[in-house]
């Protein structure tokens, strides 16, 4: 028995390999690794450059509705339970699928129920072109439009 | 060789106070409170969202974790919010902090599986996991242990690699030249407050500030090297960072910041707050009922 407050050897073994495996693991995963690999993905947030002279894009959705209206969706928890940068993250799929902007209106419809319906979502691209790392010129484009089922 | 792997071994579980592990304990577990209900309470939305918008992580694939229905992530919530209770007080630690591992590390899979994945959590993540190990540690025991050494040392381990890890990864990503970009200019036009936007009218302060945070971030395991003041002053300044970018982008990383507290002597802090206080003789009486009638000034009356 080892002495109070000490580990066993096995104990310590396990602690010590099992440690410095995940600290290998994250480094790898540093230089390789992706998104996909979460819990032990690369720490990416703002890892990227966006460049002085480049464009700031940002994603919306906006939606007419069974009231005539035409709304902003908010891509929020409570919204329509999905995040901005989530649907980003999906993006390709949204433009390839567009039918995929079906499940924002049923969620829209299942979470308020006493809204006027989204009959029609929009999926549009805001993008806020940079000049020597100051904001310039704007622009919108539209990537995907879905006729509500 | 075997001198090398002692040394290293010696350095992984270099012992600490069992008190400090109890305290870190309720932090974290407390922590977990806040994370579930607000923080990644998408989770809960999820659960009764569209099962098409999942996309599960590698692990989760590997782990054959099912989309969220409304009974998981509620049977989930539950097992974290009682299990963190449970654990936060020391009662079978490993037992109760090992489903709270569980539950929270399935809770974030999904929370993870949507298009989106944070950077913040790896250090509460290695915390659930590693604190059990750690066994029963009272707040009032000082006694240091190998085990609770260790946790200690994964917990600032992880707080450490989350801050050097990043600069790897900007490296990586962004390229040598990250510094130089505009990226603080970007996360300003997407989410930045009142107090930030003035910013992007001074891009060269917003680039000076990119070099400061790429060599922090480089220079973050000197949190494992420091002692005493010089490493409480850095963990003072990563602590005032998130205040910052909380301020400026409205992002706290506080799972992370949190955490931060496994550099300090938690237990000095609590013995701090639980000093005896000295009290005058007298103390609570009225002086009308004094029966010198004057105020009584006895041993170490200023140290109220």
């Amino acid at each position: 028995m080892p002495k109070p407050g000490r580990l066993s050897l096995l104990s310590r073994t396990w602690r010590v390999t099992l440690a410095t495996l995940v600290c290998a693991v994250l480094v790898v995963s540093a230089l390789a690794g992706n998104d996909d690999w979460f819990p032990f993905g690369p720490m990416a947030q703002f890892a990227f450059r966006a460049k002085p002279d480049g464009v700031i894009s940002s994603v919306h959705m906006e939606a007419d509705t069974s009231a005539g209206t035409h709304v902003r969706v908010p891509l929020t928890t409570n919204g329509v339970g999905i995040q901005r940068a989530e649907v980003e993250g999906q993006l390709g799929a949204f433009k390839r699928h567009p039918a995929k902007l079906q499940a924002i209106a049923d969620a829209w419809r299942a979470r308020h129920p006493r809204q006027p319906r989204y009959t029609k979502v929009y999926l549009v691209q805001q993008g806020i072109r940079l000049h020597d790392g100051r904001p310039s010129s704007r622009y919108a484009v539209t990537l995907a439009v879905w006729t509500v089922r | 060789m075997n001198r090398a792997v002692a040394c290293l071994a010696g350095w992984w579980c270099r012992p600490a106070p069992a008190s400090r592990i109890a305290w870190l304990r309720v932090l974290t577990y407390a922590f977990l409170w806040l994370d579930v209900f607000d923080f990644t309470g998408d989770v809960i939305a999820h659960g009764y969202g569209a099962a098409e918008l999942y996309r599960p992580v590698l692990l989760a694939r590997l782990l054959h974790v099912p989309a969220p229905n409304p009974v998981t992530v509620q049977v989930l919530r539950v097992a974290i919010l009682a299990g963190a209770v449970v654990a936060a007080a020391g009662w079978r630690p490993r037992l109760s902090g090992t489903v709270v591992a569980l539950a929270y590390t399935w809770w974030q899979l999904v929370n993870m599986s949507y298009g989106k994945v944070d950077h913040d959590h790896l250090a509460i993540l290695a915390a659930v996991w590693v604190l059990p190990t750690a066994g029963v540690a009272s707040s009032r025991d000082d006694s240091r242990g190998e085990a609770a050494g260790f946790a200690l040392r994964c917990v600032q381990v992880a707080v450490t690699g989350t801050y050097f890890l990043s600069a790897l990864a900007k490296l990586r990503m962004g390229g040598p030249d990250w510094p130089t970009g505009a990226t603080f200019a970007w996360s300003i036009v997407r989410r930045g407050s009142w107090l930030a936007h003035p910013l992007l009218d001074v891009p060269h302060l917003l680039v000076a500030a990119q070099f400061g945070l790429l060599t922090a971030e480089l220079l973050s395991p000197l949190l494992l090297v420091l002692r005493g003041r010089w490493r409480l002053a850095l963990v003072l300044f990563w602590a005032s960072f998130h205040l910052v970018t909380y301020l400026g982008i409205g992002i706290h990383f506080l799972p992370t910041a949190i955490l931060l507290t496994a550099f300090l002597p938690l237990e000095r802090v609590a013995a701090w707050v639980r000093r005896p206080v000295v009290r005058e003789p007298g103390y609570g009486r009225s002086p009308a009922t004094s029966s010198s009638g004057t105020p009584r000034t006895g041993n170490g009356s200023s140290a109220s």
